[in-house]
């Protein structure tokens, strides 16, 4: 962290820290600490950072996300900027990963406030009150090829959290019950068959954000189904939105859709059926139950079995897969990016490196306080920010959190907890 | 009684890589092709995928690559399935694979390659004509 | 591999190899006959282990619970076998077999051999060859050997019949579970694990399982089953559910009731290859002669009943058979 923020002014530029929501608070912990250190007052500090842990377990991640640890973690980082960033958006809860297991749209926004209410009702068991912190509670959104039902939907999410803000948890505050998002352009809806058309799926999925109107848009690289985005793939997404921004209109008028006939009865249709899966959930007694029983990866997995078989059967069309299609390439257009496996090693040298020359002593001292502040149930992020000083590792503050709450110290289960 | 030979394979990922959402729906559709998956899931490593693939007496092996790892892993796991003995089983990847790797692949030892976009038929078909009997 | 004689294949078997091993349960899946010369050589070498069926519903854990299972087996040095039975699809027959994905981190170690099956819908089939792989799993020296089936269906039901000590896995949060369990698998179980016992319901499930227990007759010296609650998830309740599993194994072990399961199981396994033997010699003649056909048109034309086509079937069948 002190790499990568070194020589650039924290309180003159916005951050975005997008890091693997699971370890969230260790990321937070270590740009407070930074930003400390270089004697900034944390109060002035903006930016945002992803911390959504709870949905991170369908991102491959399972056995380091167990429920309870998420979602303690992923309030503390929300209790801690609340109380003592006021100017840090703490959350973007990921719809967009869920989009991507293959369910639809009224599913991505039911699921995605479901997990939502868990963060929401955890922050006001602790004792702040919904104004306090839902203006800066926000949302990663994904926006797919289907152009009206992805603007429909984000206008039936607008809807369905200003009401769920104000009535259900009693918002008074305007901005408490404005739905706050970001969207990435769905990645699981470009193909490696004549990968140049990705660059068109993209474009449109680009202008349904703007149209639906969003506060933030990252839109895909074209080499999303080949590889790691190249350079030039990034710069070609980057074009992409400059186009929309600049030459195309699009975001001079707010909500241009509204009043079509169409997308304002989709958008009720849309609503009707997020608000009917959501009833479903409580049905079943609520999201945690929904998750913990496993109810939500049958979901998952039954809608992404469903989506290939309506290509199989021609029910939905996708240029080079079921129509139009053409011998597959033999080469990426702008190239392949590899990632040198020495990266890895390099880090690794490095980490051996921290190791060696960090004061033992001061950290096992850190990480004792650490270890109280998990197991008494209080907000870890301050006992966090003290042992990243001492440069504690992301893996020993994550490992010595789980042993508190009575998981394994590593959650793949090759290593031991070095501090005993 | 003679019943009629089912093709057994075994879905698999490999090392850290989590995407499994592909992995666990070319598993349903080979069981609805008739087939009898065997699948692993996440965080196996080679000569775990190889020993359960000679414990099931497997004729495929399909691994699902979507950790950008496909060249180290495929050279692993052909190097394991070498030195045991399962030179006549079937081996396919599939996943995020750039066209320029699957010849490279192919030229190690992978089968066939089905890379996202796939349709089901050509690879329930080519399962069929290639698994061995 | 290339093709092995049943003598070839038999030894290597004998000699734990797990190629000849899970090739020779492959080709009985599969009804391959030379396969039974195979067995025929194997059987001596059977009969020794301690055999552990654990069946519930899918959702109670009870891959979960097997692998600390063989973790425990293994720590007492035994070697471990371990059959996972799963249903085959009624429309494709096809199978997803899941439940080695929980248990695979034993898959490299030389004293566990893991094999999934899949029911094949074929009446009395699943068993046969369930059967059959224990029998090869003994031979290849395992001590202990684990079977886990859903323990719906027929089929599944019949299986545990192959296993001494049955253990029956249910959850709190599967409500139709109990009233399930008292319509009829009651009387099966020796060993009842109430799995997930975190979960709210568990205390009631326990008093419930108590409850209908209690109602059986026992008599004094039979075995009085037994109930365990465990969180597989976290390893809690092993303990209890091994002692009660080496308990129920040392009762079977006392010397009359030990030559009562030889028996049963001998005479079940005779049945089930008799039946086997018979389909396959008079259904496949019939096959053949092309007969099967035109008897199942006469049935549906009115002209003749089942009861008499198989009557006059295997009449003829001892007379060819018989000499006189």
């Amino acid at each position: 962290m002190e790499a990568l923020t070194k020589d650039i002014p924290l309180d003159k530029v916005s951050w975005s820290l997008i890091t693997a929501s699971t370890v969230a608070s260790v990321t937070m912990a270590q740009y407070v600490a930074v930003a400390q250190n270089r004697g900034y007052n944390i109060a002035q500090l903006r930016g945002s950072i992803q911390n959504d842990p709870i949905h991170f377990r369908y991102c491959g991640f399972r056995p380091a996300c167990p429920l309870d640890v998420s979602i303690r973690l992923g309030c503390d980082v929300m209790e801690y900027c609340t109380r003592h960033m006021p100017k840090w958006y703490y959350t973007t809860v990921n719809m967009y990963d869920l989009r991507e297991q293959g369910i639809t749209a009224p599913q991505e926004v039911a699921f995605g406030f479901g997990i939502a209410k868990i963060y929401i009702d955890e922050l006001i068991r602790r004792g702040l009150s919904i104004d306090d912190f839902a203006p800066r509670f926000t949302f990663y959104v994904s926006c797919h090829i289907d152009l009206f039902e992805e603007v429909a939907k984000i206008r039936a999410a607008r809807r369905i959290w200003a009401r769920m803000l104000k009535e259900h948890y009693g918002a008074k505050n305007e901005k408490s019950m404005q739905f706050r998002f970001a969207v990435h352009t769905a990645g699981c809806s470009l193909i490696p068959q004549q990968p140049m058309n990705n660059i068109v799926r993209i474009s449109y999925q680009a202008l349904a954000a703007v149209l639906a109107g969003v506060q933030s848009l990252h839109c895909c690289s074209y080499d999303e189904p080949i590889c790691l985005p190249t350079e030039k793939g990034h710069l070609q997404a980057l074009r992409t939105q400059q186009i929309l921004a600049y030459e195309t209109g699009v975001c001079n008028v707010a909500d241009p859709l509204g009043g079509s006939y169409y997308v304002e009865s989709l958008t009720d249709r849309i609503e009707e059926e997020a608000l009917k899966i959501m009833g479903q959930v409580e049905e079943i007694g609520g999201m945690e139950e929904a998750i913990r029983t496993q109810w939500l990866d049958r979901v998952f997995e039954k809608e992404a079995l469903q989506r290939q078989k309506e290509l199989d059967a021609l029910e939905k069309l996708l240029v080079g897969v079921n129509i139009f299609t053409t011998e597959l390439e033999k080469e990426t257009p702008l190239g392949v990016q590899r990632i040198p496996s020495e990266s890895a090693q390099r880090q690794i040298k490095e980490t051996r490196e921290l190791k060696r020359i960090r004061d033992t002593n001061k950290l096992k001292d850190r990480i004792k306080i650490l270890r109280e502040a998990a197991s008494e149930g209080r907000n870890v992020i301050p006992a966090m920010i003290e042992a990243t000083r001492a440069y504690a590792t992301t893996g020993e503050l994550m490992g010595t959190v789980r042993e508190a709450m009575g998981y394994p110290y590593d959650p793949m289960g090759a290593l031991t907890n070095p501090f005993g | 009684m003679k019943t009629e030979r089912k093709i057994k394979v075994i879905i698999t990922k490999v090392g850290l890589d989590g995407h499994d959402r592909g992995a666990k729906v070319i598993a349903m559709l080979l069981k609805e092709a008739g087939m009898e998956v065997v699948y692993l899931g996440m965080y196996q490593m080679p000569e775990f995928i190889i020993q359960a693939a000679i414990d099931e007496d497997a004729d495929v092996i399909g691994v699902s690559y979507l950790s950008g790892e496909h060249l180290t892993f495929t050279e692993k796991i052909v190097e394991e399935m070498k030195k045991k003995g399962l030179e006549d089983v079937l081996f396919i990847a599939g996943g995020v694979i750039p066209p320029e790797d699957i010849p490279i692949l192919k030229e190690m030892g992978v089968d066939e390659v089905f890379v996202a976009g796939t349709l089901t038929q050509p690879i329930v078909e080519y399962i069929k004509d290639h698994a061995r009997k | 591999m290339k093709k092995l004689s049943s003598n070839e294949l038999a030894q290597r078997v004998l000699r734990c190899d797990r190629y000849a091993g899970a090739r020779l349960i492959s080709l009985l899946e599969d009804g391959n006959e030379d396969a039974r010369h195979t067995l025929k050589l194997l059987y001596p070498h059977t009969g020794k282990s301690m055999i552990v069926g654990i069946t519930g519903s899918t959702g109670t854990g009870k891959s979960t619970l097997i692998d600390h299972l063989i973790h425990r087996f293994r720590k007492s040095g035994k070697k471990v076998g371990v059959v996972l039975v799963d249903p085959s699809s009624p429309f494709s027959g096809g199978a997803f077999l899941g439940d080695r994905l929980r248990i695979q981190r034993h898959t490299c170690d030389d004293g566990v051999f893991i094999r999934s099956m899949a029911s094949r819908g074929h009446l009395g089939g699943l068993v046969r060859t369930t059967a059959e792989t224990i029998r090869i799993m003994e031979a290849m020296g395992a001590e202990a050997i684990l079977l886990e089936t859903v323990g719906t269906g027929q089929d599944e039901v019949e299986v545990i019949q192959a296993v001494q000590t049955c253990i029956l896995v249910i959850s709190p949060n599967m409500g139709d579970e109990i009233q399930a369990l008292k319509a009829g698998l009651m009387e099966i179980g020796h060993i009842y694990v109430i799995n997930k016992s975190d979960l709210e319901g568990s205390t009631q499930a326990l008093r419930e399982i108590e409850a209908v227990l209690s109602m059986k007759d026992h008599t004094d010296d039979a075995w009085k089953p037994k109930v365990v609650s465990t969180v597989a998830s976290e390893g809690k309740g092993i303990e209890e559910l091994v002692s009660a599993i080496n308990e129920h194994h040392a009762y079977m072990n006392q010397s009359e009731r030990i030559e009562g399961i030889r028996f049963q199981r001998a005479e079940y396994e005779l049945g089930l290859v008799f039946k086997n033997e018979l389909e396959r010699l008079v259904l496949q003649e019939l096959k053949r002669k092309g007969k099967k056909k035109k008897f199942i048109r006469e049935i549906c034309d009115g002209q003749t009943d089942p009861y008499t086509v198989v009557d006059e079937v295997l009449k003829n069948f001892l007379k060819k058979e018989t000499p006189e």
